[in-house]
């Protein structure tokens, strides 16, 4: 429990409230999260699920120590080939193999190439219990716009919150999404108005259905903005950055948890590989040699 | 001449054995052949000679090369097998680094480094000592031994004034 304080204060606020009476509280709750619905729910479902996400990768689930708070939204950023979406694929599918439903939302490669890239690595979907948990959705930005139309003929301000952002297929719930990429969305998007509201509206969405979210963006190799505007990782629990570092002639990747909301996480950058037949393999203890300038 | 090397060895943990230019190759296989005959889980890590030259050296010289477990940072990759791991380049500090850390928690007894002078002809000096002074503190945890090889005309640098702080003996041959 490595609690911050502001933490500790909230979960004391808790107890009070709850000593009172628990249900009223439940009611307030819910009022307020039809009112505001990211102030208040976010720390009491921390206080309530305490459940965790791992990633099934071994040094990258000990950088996060208890794994990610579920119903999260943690942005994956990083530049070209830095292994976002190796990294966000091992993970849906060792959730997939644990029984979880998963969803990944491309924007940039088809279903096929992602799962004969997924087969590579020796992760093939076939091999899961439930075939039917792992969803690959091919999305163009042409649909988002769509989408977004639809949504603002719709919308008159916060009702805009009832419309499913990301088109999740119907009828299929799943525990985790990841959205391939956060960037290719962004420019579907003229006005920066609309993508602001529109993305609010996304972490609001995923947040109210209790989604655990990896959204990956595209940034630059060392990143000091982690999103497109850089309002998205503020609304996002939690930010991992993926680098590829170039020294000379060769490049290193790196990793690092910038950021996770509501619990403990190492605080440093540390050396990655992609390793052919296996798949993403993180070293906590190893840091990397060669300036991450 | 042996002899030295050998109780060089037995005594300390982590050595450095400077050797001149003239006659490097036929003084590390020296070292090489004394270290064989103590231990039998070697690691090799070269950024000198290929792979596959050192193979038919070891063969050449009697050397059980089955003792020799080889990180390869001069091919500039191929495929890893049980005796050989393949790094880009010796410029890949931090993957040398991982898979000599890897070997640390398996059988080997002992780790050659060929050589510090390579090394500083790829990375600058302070990113050099750094890679040194990490990879033997955690020789030194896991208690195994370091050989490092480095050329004698390089002993003013300031790196090897710099590893003179973390090694334990430096032995002129
Ligand atoms: N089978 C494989 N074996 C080893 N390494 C691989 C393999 N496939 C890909 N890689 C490495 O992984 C990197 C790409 O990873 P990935 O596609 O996840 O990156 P990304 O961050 O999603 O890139 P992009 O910005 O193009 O979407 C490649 O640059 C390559 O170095
Ligand atoms: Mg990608």
């Amino acid at each position: 429990m490595v609690a911050p304080p502001r933490h500790a204060k909230v979960k004391k606020g808790m107890k009070k409230r709850a000593a009172t009476s628990r249900t009223s509280m439940k009611t307030r709750v819910r009022k307020i999260t039809k009112r505001r619905p990211r102030s208040v729910p976010k720390n009491f479902q921390k206080k309530k699920i305490q459940e965790y996400v791992k990633t099934g990768i071994e040094g990258l689930d000990q950088l996060l120590d208890k794994g990610i708070p579920r119903g999260s939204s943690v942005i994956i950023a990083g530049g070209a080939g830095s292994g976002k979406t190796i990294m966000c694929l091992q993970t849906i599918y060792n959730a997939a193999k644990d029984g979880k439903k998963v969803l990944y939302m491309s924007f940039e490669e088809t279903e096929e190439r992602l799962l004969d890239h997924m087969k590579a690595f020796g992760w093939d979907v076939a091999k899961l219990p439930n075939r039917k948990d792992f969803v690959v959705k091919m999305c163009s930005i042409y649909d988002i716009t769509r989408l977004l139309e639809a949504m603002m003929a719709k919308a008159e301000g916060d009702l805009m919150i009832d419309i499913n952002p990301i088109m999740i297929p119907k009828g299929f719930k799943p525990d985790i999404v990841v959205i391939d990429s956060v960037t290719a969305i962004a420019s579907a998007f003229q006005g920066k108005d609309t993508y602001r509201s529109y993305i609010e509206n996304l972490f609001r969405y995923l947040q109210r259905e209790g989604v655990t979210s990896f959204m990956i963006t595209e940034t630059e190799e060392v990143p000091t903005v982690f999103s497109p505007t850089g309002v998205e990782e503020f609304l996002a629990d939690g930010v991992i950055v993926l680098y590829s570092l170039r020294k000379g002639d060769i490049r290193q990747n790196a990793i690092e948890v910038l950021k996770l909301r509501g619990a403990s996480h190492m605080k440093k950058v540390v050396a990655m590989r992609v390793v052919s037949g296996v798949g993403i393999e993180v070293y906590p203890e190893q840091e990397v040699f060669g300036d991450i300038k | 001449m042996p002899s030295k090397i050998l109780s060089a060895i037995r005594e300390n943990q982590i050595i450095v054995f400077e050797i001149s230019k003239k006659n490097y190759i036929e003084k590390t296989y020296e070292i090489i052949a004394e270290v064989s005959n103590k231990h039998d889980n070697i690691c090799y890590v070269t950024l000198n000679r290929p792979y596959q030259t050192m193979l038919k050296d070891f063969a050449a010289k009697k050397i059980d090369s089955g003792k020799f477990t080889f990180i390869d940072a001069v091919s500039g990759g191929g495929k890893n097998s049980p005796g050989v791991i393949f790094v880009q380049s010796p410029k890949s500090l931090t993957d040398i680094s991982i898979d000599m850390s890897n070997l640390l928690g398996k059988k080997t007894e002992s780790f050659i480094f060929d050589s510090l002078s390579t090394l500083l002809i790829y990375s600058d000096s302070m990113t050099s000592i750094k890679f040194v002074h990490s990879i033997v503190s955690k020789i030194r945890a896991a208690s195994k031994k370091c050989i490092f090889m480095s050329l004698k005309e390089d002993s003013g640098t300031d790196m090897m004034k710099d590893i003179n702080m973390f090694v334990d003996k430096i032995v002129p041959y």
